[in-house]
């Protein structure tokens, strides 16, 4: 077909090129003749050969003007045949055939002619002389000047025109010889292009041939090379599945005997027990099908009766006339192959039934292109992540998704860690603290880093209160210390202030006029004052048990605003105290009641402190039902709603840093608590807040104590031992008990009282528990191994914070004791009711 | 015819060769001179011109040609004296001929053309004297039909007819 086409194009292209070479001759013939014509110089001849003419008449009639007179003999005769040969030639050959085609001009040349002819035999016997002869050859030729003028103009005209459609007749036949060349140098061209595209494809299919030839041979010898070195064997069944034929590799590669196994068909050599039905009934149907078949394994027995895997590919061999006759293929033993895969499945299995039964997610990701290639079950539940999970999902389990970057620099840097701490997140959102622990690994080929999960929620709870109760611990601490200060300083106050107050109380009485006796009053009222808030201060350092007994409400309160009154003036706070009078006590430990008030105080006045003016305070009191109900309120900014179910957790607080502890209300909230009663807050934005603490009155209330009556007259007179060391305060008792009506002597120490006792009858004994050389505790052991009896008689005073042996020795002992700084009326008091107990005993 | 002769003899005084022409050695013409040779001559017969009659060209030798012209129908016998006896006659001292006609017809031709082609300075067509009335009395012929390469408009050009001059130089 092709070979059709090529020879029909190259006969075309051929009869193409002679076609042009013709009509290239042709027309360059006529491109020839066309130049020749041109060139050709009748055209110039004739115009030249008319106006020769007309100037040959011309000269003739001058030179028959001049006949006769200075013309040569001939002359004339000469010029008459020159004119004759100039018209004659006129009329000749190619001339007279030009002439023709000009208008007038032929008939101008004929006429000329004949005219000549007739004045031949007048001129041959012309006289010049003679001058009608003259007249008459002028009268003929004359005329004829402007009529050859007019046929040479004519003819001139003519000729161009000629020479202008021959120029353009040259033209076109140069294009065509021009446009055939082209065509013929084309048409050339591509003959000679397919000619040597023929000439070089005959070479490469020679060229292929010979390469084909090369390969065959190759190929044949790669073949058998192939056969030979092959893994594979080669077999042959017929129409019955038997073996007929099994190449030698067989021995060398599976141990077999080719003579043991033909004859044999696959379904014979089959195990009983290979468990692989499906794979058997799919292949049998291949060969009933007379299909192709490729990785077919089974297992079977060698002669060794060990277990061998045999993989075999076979396709159907027909043969000539289509009938079916057997199957051909080859066969590999995969022995070692099948028990690695095992081996390796195996391992797999192993190493998936320990990952998954690690109770914590435990999860592996290829490194550098995050994505799980395995996840155990536990991980798939915590963050739902399984083998396939792409980034986004790995990152959703980072609450800061930085935190992997981090994780991965690390480990890429070490290898390994076993404490990242990341705050992760569970599938359904949840954040959670966890400790990762990751290791690289190449897992499947790749590198990859396994990571397991350990929730750390609890540690971190754990720690969160060690570090609470650490600071509470602090706090406390840093209070006990404050608090021994404190009581240290009260101590060394107490004596003072006694003195103070004794004298003042002394003054008062005694002053003579009335304004001494209010200044002294009001000296007396100060300096009480500073008694109670030292004694407010021991008895919050105090270490006592928590005990309980009747307390009073409104004294406590008062001595905490006592405490705070410096702070709460400063503040330009005003206190509005609202206590109901004739308060009834209620039974609790004062001392935690005391700390209830001041911290619930405390609060009120810094929220108010950053508050603009005016900030008042209002502390109420009053019986409420079974309770007495304490409001602490202030006009500060107030508590915002989203805080006010918080106030009361341990640690929270709004104060600046340093300022608070954030246990103040807790541990109200838990004192108020544990004496029966509740604590709550009442509070809007804007318009302050009103601490409301509820406590139950007590069982047995108790009246509270009629208003002090004056001091009162003394009984009696008795004689009264004051033991001190500290002499002003001792003689100021001595002096007040003076005063009372009683005799009264100071001795510095328990020694010099023993030696006093021991002369003098003595009816009381007032001693100090500390003192130098004998303290008052060996002083009362002393006197009860001499003289029991006045053991009864003895009252101490103590300016301590009683140490925890003086309490045990006053509870073992029963003594009664009077604490600094005193008021003198209980001194009094006390003295009466000892000295009408020993009249009692008398 | 005197007073072109006269005119020549003004352009023969400008050559300075003129005068090798005095001792000519060419008989004097006797008839009517039908035909001038002048310019770079070595043999001369009247003021440095070779001046010939009919009857000095025909004693210089006769010849026939047959030809075909551009200017007759068929082939033509012509007759007269080859152009070749006529410059050994003269002794050209030139390559270039510039022939006249009567009818003042110049053209130039090479003197080569004399050696190498039969040129014929024709007096006879047909067995007739060619007259002034035919081209006459001289004609220069060239055999165009025995020389093909002789076939063109230059040639043709050469074929003077009424020749009356011949100038060598």
């Amino acid at each position: 077909m092709s070979g059709v086409r090529k020879v029909g194009t190259y006969a075309a292209l051929l009869a193409g090129v002679v076609l042009f070479v013709a009509s290239l001759g042709i027309a360059g013939a006529r491109l020839h003749r066309i130049e020749q014509d041109i060139a050709k110089d009748f055209g110039e001849n004739v115009t030249w050969a008319v106006s020769q003419s007309e100037l040959e008449l011309m000269r003739f009639l001058a030179a028959l003007d001049r006949a006769g007179k200075t013309a040569a003999e001939g002359e004339l005769a000469r010029r008459f045949d020159l004119l004759w040969s100039r018209v004659a030639l006129l009329r000749e050959g190619e001339l007279a055939a030009r002439l023709d085609t000009v208008d007038g001009a032929r008939r101008t040349v004929e006429d000329a002619a004949a005219a000549l002819a007739d004045l031949d035999p007048l001129l041959s016997r012309l006289n010049p002389a003679a001058a009608t002869d003259v007249a008459e050859v002028e009268r003929r030729l004359a005329p004829l000047v402007p009529r050859l003028h007019e046929a040479a103009v004519w003819t001139m005209q003519s000729e161009l025109d000629r020479l202008a459609s021959r120029s353009e007749e040259r033209r076109s036949a140069m294009l065509e010889v021009f446009a055939h060349f082209v065509a013929l140098v084309v048409s050339g061209g591509v003959l000679t292009l397919l000619l040597i595209r023929e000439i070089r494809g005959t070479q490469r299919l020679t060229a292929a041939a010979r390469l084909a030839e090369t390969e065959a041979r190759a190929s044949e010898q790669r073949f058998r090379d192939i056969v030979e070195a092959a893994s594979d064997w080669v077999w042959e069944t017929g129409p019955d599945h038997r073996l007929t034929f099994v190449s030698e590799q067989m021995t060398e590669l599976s141990g077999e005997e080719p003579r043991d196994v033909l004859g044999r068909t696959r379904m014979d050599m089959r195990l009983p027990d290979d468990g692989d039905d499906a794979n058997w009934t799919a292949h049998l149907a291949t060969l009933d099908a007379r299909q192709p078949f490729r990785d077919f394994v089974f297992p079977y027995h060698d002669r060794a009766g060990r277990r061998r895997f045999c993989r075999i590919h076979g396709k159907p061999v027909f043969s000539a006339d289509g009938r079916f006759a057997g199957y051909r293929g080859t066969g590999s033993d995969i022995t070692e192959r099948v028990l690695a895969e095992q081996t390796l499945k195996d391992s797999e299995d192993r190493f998936r039934s320990i990952a998954e039964g690690v109770p914590l997610p435990v999860m592996i990701a290829r490194m550098d292109e995050p994505v799980i290639l395995f996840a155990n079950a536990r991980a798939t539940e915590t963050f739902g992540l399984r083998a396939g999970s792409g980034t986004e999902a790995i990152r959703a389990c980072y609450r800061q998704p930085d935190d992997r970057d981090r994780l991965l620099a690390l480990v890429g840097r070490v290898g390994r860690t076993d404490a990242f701490e990341a705050e992760l997140r569970r599938a359904d959102g949840q954040p959670f603290w966890a400790l990762l622990s990751s290791r690289t690994l190449v897992y499947k080929g790749e590198a990859a880093i396994m990571t397991a999960v350990t929730d750390i929620a609890d540690r971190k709870r754990t720690e969160a209160e060690i570090a609470q109760q650490r600071e509470r611990l602090h706090q406390s601490e840093k209070l006990a210390a404050l608090g021994s200060l404190l009581a240290g300083v009260a101590h060394e106050l107490n004596n003072p202030l006694s003195v103070v107050v004794g004298h003042a109380t002394m003054l008062q009485e005694l002053a003579p006029d009335a304004a001494s006796r209010a200044r002294a009053g009001k000296i007396k009222a100060a300096a009480e004052r500073c008694a109670r808030i030292v004694r407010t201060f021991l008895s919050m350092a105090r270490k006592k048990p928590q005990e309980r007994g009747p307390v009073r409400l409104d004294a406590v309160i008062d001595g905490v605003l006592e405490i705070l009154a410096y702070g709460l003036r400063t503040s330009g706070i005003e206190v509005v105290r609202a206590i109901e009078p004739a308060l009834p006590q209620v039974f609790g430990n004062a001392d935690q009641l005391h700390q209830v008030f001041m911290n619930l105080i405390v609060n009120a006045q810094q929220a108010m402190q950053g508050h603009p003016p005016p900030r008042r305070l209002r502390v109420a009191a009053r019986v409420d039902g079974g309770d007495i109900r304490v409001e602490i309120a202030d006009n500060g900014p107030g508590i915002p709603p989203d805080i006010v179910m918080r106030i009361f957790d341990p640690f929270f607080t709004t104060k600046p840093l340093g300022l608070g502890t954030g246990i103040g209300l807790s541990v109200c909230h838990g004192i108020v608590e544990g004496h029966g009663g509740g604590v709550e807050v009442d509070s809007r934005p804007g318009q302050g807040a009103t601490f409301i603490v509820r406590l139950p009155l007590s069982d047995a209330a108790i009246q509270p104590i009629a208003v002090t009556q004056a001091l009162a007259p003394p009984g009696r007179t008795a004689r009264i031992l004051v033991v001190d060391d500290e002499p002003d305060v001792g003689e100021l008792l001595a002096e007040m008990l003076a005063h009372a009506g009683h005799e009264a002597t100071v001795v510095s120490n328990g020694r010099a009282a023993l030696d006093w006792l021991a002369g003098q009858p003595t009816d009381l004994i007032i001693s100090d528990l500390r003192m130098p050389e004998m303290d008052g505790a060996t002083l009362y052991r002393e006197l009860a191994a001499r003289r029991p009896e006045l053991t009864e008689r003895i009252l101490f005073i103590t300016g301590d914070s009683l140490s925890s042996d003086l309490m045990q020795f006053l509870a073992d002992t029963g003594a009664s004791v009077i604490e600094k700084p005193y008021d003198l009326q209980d001194v009094a008091r006390q003295v009466e009711s000892k000295l009408a107990l020993k009249q009692l005993n008398q | 015819m005197r007073r072109a002769a006269a005119c020549f003899l003004g352009l023969v005084f400008l050559l300075p060769m003129a005068d090798t022409g005095q001792a000519g050695d060419l008989a004097a013409p006797t008839g009517e001179a039908i035909l001038i040779v002048a310019g770079a001559i070595e043999r001369t017969n009247d003021h440095g011109r070779a001046v010939f009659d009919r009857s000095m060209l025909t004693a210089l030798g006769w010849a026939k040609l047959r030809t075909s012209t551009s200017w007759t129908q068929g082939v033509v016998e012509f007759e007269g004296i080859p152009l070749l006896a006529v410059m050994e006659a003269v002794g050209p001292r030139g390559e270039t001929l510039i022939a006249t006609a009567l009818n003042d017809y110049k053209v130039k031709i090479p003197v080569s053309d004399a050696r190498m082609y039969p040129v014929l300075l024709a007096l006879r067509q047909n067995g007739r004297d060619l007259s002034i009335r035919d081209k006459g009395p001289i004609w220069i012929v060239y055999p165009r039909d025995a020389f093909p390469e002789l076939q063109t408009e230059t040639v043709n050009a050469r074929w003077v007819w009424q020749l009356s001059r011949l100038d060598v130089q």
